[in-house]
């Protein structure tokens, strides 16, 4: 029969060896804090919006097809 | 015409800043695109993502770079909060514990690491018994999850010198 080994998380371990009681017993976490980090991580190496761009291609075609004084 | 161009324009600067933005990973751990690769990051959404796994541990880094031209890691952790002088023994910890484990998933002879904050970055030398020394926590965790109380509540810092190979980095 073969044993599964269990893998452990490693921000879960370096939390234990930072302080075990935190990890035992966790108190609430902050909840602003955590959205406030995760959306730092997202935004960097983010690449452009694709959405944005296809609107300004948008509003470009569509104020070439009004004829606005930028196109004459 | 102008339409045109304009349309034309705009492609070229989406494929263009979509081309940049690993470039903005590098430029947050201080590494040069032309030293090293970058192998797997869960920063942002230009990267592929990949999971670390050793000795019984798991985890993925925020960023993982390998040199271009010698067997050598490094793991990039980014912190959103600011230095203020101080790293967290949390932060060092898993650091560390993601330089040992890339080190032995690539192969490696040497691994590197830095921890970017918001407004400053601090570099992390590896250090083999520091590693060694939170794996083996591991038994020690599952008996205090057992327990529903800390086996030892004596933070690693306080058993053993953390810092020897880390004399630069101050601990809150």
């Amino acid at each position: 029969m073969t044993r599964k080994s269990t893998s452990i998380a490693a921000s879960k371990l370096a939390m234990y060896a930072a302080d075990p009681a935190s990890v035992i017993n966790p108190k609430k976490m902050n909840k602003a804090a955590l959205r406030y980090g995760t959306r730092a991580h997202s935004k960097i190496g983010k690449g452009p919006s694709l959405v944005l761009y296809i609107i300004i291609a948008l509003t470009v075609l569509f104020l070439a097809f009004k004829g606005g004084a930028l196109w004459k | 015409m102008i339409v045109g161009i304009v349309l034309l324009l705009l492609v070229a600067a989406y494929f263009f800043r979509k081309r940049q933005a690993p470039n903005d990973i590098f430029g947050k751990f201080g590494l040069s695109p032309g030293a090293f690769t970058l192998v797997s990051s869960d920063l942002g959404d230009s990267a592929p993502r990949k999971m670390l796994r050793g000795s019984g541990v798991a985890g993925e880094p925020d960023a993982l770079f390998s040199a271009k031209a010698a067997r050598k890691v490094v793991v990039g952790e980014f912190k959103s909060r600011k230095f203020k002088g101080f790293v967290r023994p949390y932060e060092f910890f898993q650091t560390i514990l993601y330089m040992g484990m890339a080190k032995q998933t690539h192969g490696a002879h040497d691994a590197h690491g830095v921890i970017a904050y918001a407004d400053a970055r601090v570099q992390v030398y590896f250090d083999q018994a520091v590693f060694d020394a939170i794996v083996d926590l591991r038994g020690e965790m599952f008996s205090s999850f057992k327990e529903r109380k800390p086996i030892n509540a004596k933070p690693l810092q306080k058993r053993m010198n953390v810092l020897s190979l880390n004399r630069h980095v101050r601990f809150e």
